[in-house]
């Protein structure tokens, strides 16, 4: 791939991701973000020429920042805390989509309606699911 | 005891310094391959280097 795990780190007190660690770092970031900034500015594409080349550069993108994400290095104390973290950030959206689906439930069935977000039901469940498969493939490994 | 660096242990033993700057805080509760591993290479026994409450 493109980028080297060995120029970034785990994003800990920032949200999630990686953030560069030495200057390969940031011209990574500056190498595949300024071409399409120059691409985006230049008068003489369609839409739909934007439209996919920003899709292809994306999705180059993600599938490179997770390879990256994935080879970076953490010892056994950065695992354990790492897995704390995102168990209590789980815990917190798990806790906030419930609630307010909930909410929102009690809403409409005051109205006589049935309330069903797609979205969050797919939050949910797919949550448990993964849960459910982490748990799986961990007491197997 | 051998003449190491943190750095230079956290290298042998496959950990990040601070790891070690933690375990010598008795602030980080190792796992008991680290605790071998660490002990292996100040070649000293883990119950010399770990203690136990």
């Amino acid at each position: 791939m493109i980028g080297k795990a060995e120029w970034f780190k785990i994003r800990k007190y920032g949200g999630w991701g990686i953030t560069p660690v030495n200057k390969n770092g940031w011209w990574y970031i500056a190498g595949i973000t300024l071409p399409m900034i120059i691409f985006q500015s230049l008068p003489w594409w369609s839409e739909e020429i934007r439209t996919v080349v920003t899709m292809i550069w994306a999705g180059i993108i993600s599938i490179d920042v997770l390879d990256i994400m994935v080879h970076l290095k953490k010892d056994e104390r950065e695992v354990l805390h790492e897995a704390i973290a995102e168990r209590n950030a789980a815990w917190w959206m798990v806790t906030v989509i419930v609630i307010g689906f909930l909410v929102k439930t009690l809403e409409r069935a005051v109205n006589g309606e049935v309330y069903f977000d797609p979205i969050l039901a797919t939050a949910l469940l797919g949550a448990a699911l993964i849960k459910s498969l982490s748990h799986w493939y961990l007491r197997n490994k | 005891m051998l003449d190491l660096t943190q750095e230079e242990l956290a290298k042998k033993v496959g950990v990040r310094r601070e790891t070690i700057v933690f375990l010598e805080q008795g602030k980080y509760n190792p796992s008991l391959k680290l605790a071998y591993d660490v002990a292996k290479v100040l070649k000293i026994k883990i119950d010399d280097l770990f203690i136990f409450n």
